[in-house]
């Protein structure tokens, strides 16, 4: 605890706000898993395109589903999504920036010229790609969207290794005699930890980003799931009628999305 | 009196950098303030020039020819920047702007005072630019006013400076250790130029500077800073001879005396380390995709035996290769030809940045236990023991096992450098400009810390530096390098007393 | 000279690479063409007749050369979904989403340089503050979002425009302009914001600089220091950052076409990825993939040639 007010202390702002949001939401998707106002899947033909009221806090689509209880089990997708997204690209890029980096050599230059023709294309499109192979739904987005992200990690990470590796506590590990994997994860990764840190929060901002965009183009979760792009996209035929049901998810798309880049500022603009 | 600055204090947040400063400098003078970092000289200087940021707070006053400096409005203070007061800064290589030409970046200041120069003609000014450049010593002028700053190397981005600060014709020139990021032979040539001109355009130099022997000959007048106040002032044959703080005394004895090591003849003949016809490449740019990639020989055919106990000196300009055969002796390089041959276990390298020699991340403890983890021999209990041993022997308390590098200073550092060697048994250790990035009087314990662990421990030392002084006393015989090459006392020191090329 | 050449080559080998890619993830990975095209119900014969046709008993590395070089001749495949050759079906839609793109380039060039200056020269006040905060907003709204709530507040609300209306370009060309703008700053509203926001911290980070220092040593005022030398070194690494958001653009068009009911090829390759049209969805991606290459290929030797630093050397 005591940590944790010391590393609270030393941040801004934007990263107290950030933790607020994040930590609220993430709250409700707790809640979410054990208690919901109402069945989100459940239709009710007899209250269909409610606007908000005290039992329907923000309204009822034209099924005559709860929205709020639709936003709650979205962002329980979204969390999922993102989280998955994130420990498969950030991991596995970890892992192949360090080699590359750190080895060097006919390897690096290998996998960075493949590194960087993917990273020139936009990861939507590389996911999109991957998905129109194997498919929409939850778990292909996320493994669509976790490969799309692993050059990104890739090169930030390997950036970071060749910063450090030539530091000259490096080299005296290395006149002691540690081997290479001992030099990378146990002298090397513990300083760039931070960085990669950084890179996982804009990653996050990323994955939700990717996920709701591709979720809206309905090539990313299939029903019954309903991540928050995928209620933008079935509510777009019904905003002029009742816009809640667009508002409703979007604010809290924004929310989620807000809150990562606040916890992620002063790092997002370094162009992780 | 040209300068006079009187009570003069600057607060940042809640640190006081200068504490009620009184100096003055006289039409003609050299003046030299001196100091250790933190000292508060620089930015004495800087806020005679009005160039501190706005998070400081600046009281007392600073008389320029009788007027106020510090009463004056923005627009009124800009007239005297550049035209009656000038500066030249430290770091040659980024205190000009990247993307400017250097001719505009000299001409800006012509532009700046149209109240002065506004009747020159661009012609005029041109060739105004060009003799300034000429002046400061710079050759083909023409060609250098259409270069770009990196193009230029140090010594002569430094001449730049100086051309900048002296286009305007000040009468007072504020230069704050111009000569600190430049080699031993470029911080000469630099002295000289400052020199001619203070006598032949009668400008007035106020001289910032850590370094006690270039003060001693070239001001007129010193002022001794620590901590924020003037401890002591006086012409430098008062001061050096009769001086009358503690503190002085302290500067004073730290310079290097270049008394040779007494204790020559006690080298063993067994040795430690041969390095036979070694030389050392780097890959050459590829010019294009498709060339076959050159490489450029760093380190031509050396050959060199240390004994046993032996201190051996390796003096040479940056750009010699002495970093780079000491990487080759150690085994960090890819290519490379000859041999060299280890007689002792882990050889260990001390660097010139104690900053970046320890891991930031890890604490003391950990670091110095890590030469030990793959040791079977020692339990536990014998592997800490031995840790706080070593700290103790290289003069620190165990608790700083407990700390992280961040948390020490640049002398703690050091030791733990050597404390390192010493835990892992190293016979051999390089040592790549240990002390030059510290403070002169932490420099002097650092040394003696080597010459007491050498003595002790019969450590076989290869001392890299620039500084002849130094080495002169840590080290039993001096080779010099030049151009990739080792070269004999005699033939070495001609090298290293040419004028370097500008 | 020797640098932009070997930019070229290196554009080369990456277009290469990415063909390949492609052609291996599109051509080879989803199996038999003749079947998806034919459906399980074909006779074998059938079957074994158009694998003739399309050329897919030859030799891996003879069909691949046979597809790239077919697209060299404008020969990009036919579709399967469609009994249209992929040229044809491209065709018109390629328009429209090149000039959104170019649309929301300008105005990402236009706004964000100004915005990013004003943030720079106002960081320590109240309103720079307000408005670094206003740009952290605008990053975190997806541009769908960003669209929905164009077309809620601007098209409904203040009816600025038409929602869903479209000017076919041989119509009138200006008229399909404009109907293209808000889809632009649809995708152009979180990239002005980021770019604005690099630019900021720029200027931030170049005002603390050594050189700042000798300027003001000179005499020189605030501003004097500010638009000669601080601005050219701050803005000399937006020129990368505007390289780079052109594949986002190209991302978000995607998207933004679907909300303003834009003819381009962001739908179609949707609608070709849920039909797994293949032919038709690897040649939208590889030109996709090939605008973002050719663009940041240009913009990277844009940038050599105006940093003295890099043309220099070498």
């Amino acid at each position: 605890m005591r940590r944790f007010i010391r590393f609270w202390n030393k941040r801004n702002h934007y990263f107290h706000v950030g933790f607020v949001i994040l930590a609220v939401l993430f709250l409700c998707v707790i809640v979410s898993y054990f208690w919901l106002p109402y069945d989100p899947t459940a239709m009710n033909p007899s209250i269909t395109g409610q606007g908000p009221s005290l039992s329907h806090i923000f309204g009822t689509d034209e099924y005559g589903r709860d929205v709020f209880s639709r936003v709650l089990a979205g962002m329980q997708d979204s969390f999922t999504i993102a989280f998955g997204v994130i420990a498969l690209g950030g991991l596995i890029g970890a892992v192949v920036g360090s080699l590359s980096g750190y080895l060097g050599g006919l390897l690096d230059e290998v996998i960075m010229r493949l590194n960087d023709s993917l990273i020139s294309i936009p990861s939507i499109l590389l996911a999109l790609v991957m998905i129109s192979l194997v498919g929409a739904g939850k778990y292909n987005v996320i493994v669509a969207l976790g490969i799309a992200f692993i050059p990104s990690f890739a090169r930030l990470v390997r950036g970071e290794v060749i910063k450090v590796k030539d530091a000259e506590y490096v080299r005296s590990a290395k006149l002691m005699g540690a081997g290479k994997l001992r030099i990378i994860f146990i002298h090397i990764f513990p300083n760039i930890f931070p960085t990669w840190m950084a890179g996982v929060a804009v990653g996050f901002n990323n994955a939700v980003l990717a996920e709701s965009g591709l979720s809206f183009l309905g090539i990313g979760v299939s029903p019954p799931d309903a991540s928050l792009g995928r209620m933008l996209a079935e509510a777009q035929g019904v905003m002029f009628s009742s816009p809640w049901c667009v508002i409703a998810p979007g604010i809290f798309l924004i929310l989620l999305i807000l809150g990562f880049s606040f916890v992620s500022e002063n790092y997002s603009e370094k162009g992780v | 009196m040209l300068l006079s600055v009187k009570d003069l204090c600057v607060e940042f947040r809640d640190k006081v950098a200068v504490d009620h400063v009184n100096f003055q400098v006289e039409e003609n003078e050299i003046v030299g303030i001196i100091g250790e970092s933190g000292s508060g000289k620089s930015v004495s200087a800087l806020s005679v020039m009005g160039l501190l940021n706005d998070d400081a707070r600046v009281s007392g006053s600073a008389l320029f020819d009788g007027k106020d400096l510090s009463e004056l409005k923005v627009n009124e203070r800009q007239m005297y920047k550049g035209k009656e007061i000038s500066m030249v800064f430290q770091e040659p290589m980024t205190s000009l702007n990247p993307l400017m030409q250097i001719g505009r970046q000299v001409e800006e200041v012509l532009l700046l005072h149209p109240e002065v120069f506004s009747d020159l003609t661009e012609e005029q000014r041109k060739t105004k630019v060009i003799e300034t450049l000429q002046i400061v010593g710079l050759d083909h002028p023409e060609q250098i006013v259409s270069m770009y700053p990196h193009e230029l190397s140090g010594g002569m981005r430094q001449r730049v400076m100086i051309a900048i600060a002296l286009i305007g014709h000040p009468r007072l020139m504020i230069a704050d250790e111009p000569t600190t990021a430049l080699d031993v032979q470029l911080q000469d040539q630099i002295l000289k130029l400052l020199k001619k001109l203070n006598r032949e355009m009668h400008m007035a130099v106020l001289f910032i500077s850590h370094n006690m022997s270039i003060v001693r000959n070239f001001c007129d007048r010193i002022y001794v800073m620590q901590n924020g106040k003037v401890v002591e002032t006086g012409t430098p044959e008062e001061i050096f001879k009769n001086p009358k703080e503690d503190y002085t005394k302290v500067l004073i004895a730290s310079i290097p005396d270049g008394r040779e090591r007494e204790d020559k003849d006690e080298a063993l003949e067994e040795p430690v380390l041969e390095i036979k016809d070694f030389s050392a490449f780097y890959p050459k740019k590829k010019k294009h995709f498709f060339e076959k990639g050159g490489r450029v020989c760093i380190v031509d055919h050396v050959n060199l035996t240390i004994h046993t106990g032996e201190c051996v000196g390796l003096v040479g300009r940056s750009g010699c290769g002495k970093s780079t055969l000491s990487k080759g002796i150690l085994g960090l390089l890819k290519d490379t030809e000859g041999e060299v041959i280890h007689h002792s276990k882990h050889p260990q390298m001390i660097f010139q940045d104690p900053y970046s020699s320890l891991n930031p991340k890890k604490k003391i403890g950990w670091i110095l236990k890590q030469p030990l983890e793959l040791r079977t021999d020692l339990t536990q209990d014998e592997k800490n023991k031995l840790v706080i041993e070593t700290v103790q022997q290289v003069g620190l308390m165990p608790e700083v096992l407990d700390r992280y590098p961040r948390e020490l200073s640049g002398g703690m550092r050091q030791r733990i450098s050597i404390a390192i060697a010493l835990v892992q048994g190293s016979k051999f250790i390089i040592a790549d400009e240990p002390v030059s990035a510290l403070d002169v009087t932490v420099q002097k314990q650092i040394l003696e810390l080597f010459l007491k662990v050498q003595r002790e421990t019969g450590i076989a030392f290869l001392f890299i530096s620039h500084d002849r002084d130094v080495v002169k006393q840590m080290c039993h015989r001096i080779v010099y390098m030049a151009n990739g090459k080792l070269s004999d006392e005699e033939e070495g020191k001609e090298i290293l007393d040419k004028e370097a090329p500008v | 000279m020797k640098q932009i050449a070997r930019r070229l080559i290196a554009l080369v080998l990456t277009l290469l690479l990415i063909s390949f890619l492609i052609f291996v993830i599109f051509q080879i990975i989803p199996g038999d063409g003749a079947v998806s095209r034919l459906g399980t119900n074909a006779t074998p014969e059938q079957i074994a007749a158009l694998r003739k046709e399309l050329h897919l008993d030859d030799p891996f590395f003879k069909r691949y050369f046979t597809w790239l070089f077919g697209m060299f001749r404008g020969d990009f495949g036919s579709s399967y979904k469609y009994d249209m050759s992929v040229a044809e079906l491209i065709g018109g839609k390629l328009k429209v989403t090149f000039f959104l793109a170019m649309e929301s380039f300008f105005l990402i060039v236009l706004i964000s340089l100004p915005v990013g200056i004003f943030l720079g020269r106002t960081a320590k006040k109240p309103i720079g503050a307000a408005l670094h905060v206003t740009t952290q907003v605008c990053m975190a709204v997806p541009s769908f979002f960003t669209g929905i709530l164009i077309i809620l507040i601007f098209g409904l609300g203040l009816k600025l425009f038409i929602p869903y209306y479209f000017v076919k370009p041989e119509n009138s060309f200006f008229g399909f302009l404009g109907c293209m703008i808000p889809g632009a700053f649809a995708i152009a509203i979180p990239k002005i914001a980021m770019v604005s926001r690099f630019l900021r911290t720029n200027v931030l980070e170049e005002s603390r600089k050594d050189y700042v220092r000798t300027a003001y040593s000179k005499g020189a005022g605030e501003k004097h220091v500010f638009y000669r030398h601080i601005l050219k070194n701050a803005i000399l690494p937006v020129v990368t950052i505007l390289g780079m958001t052109i594949a986002e653009i190209m991302a978000g068009s995607i998207v933004v076409e679907q909300v303003f009911g834009l003819p381009g090829m962001g739908q179609l390759l949707i609608s070709s990825i849920n039909h797994r049209d293949f032919p038709v969805v690897s040649v939208i991606i590889l030109y996709m993939a090939f605008v973002v290459i050719v663009m940041n290929t240009i913009v990277d030797i844009l940038y050599q040639c105006i940093d003295p630093r890099i043309t220099m050397e070498d």
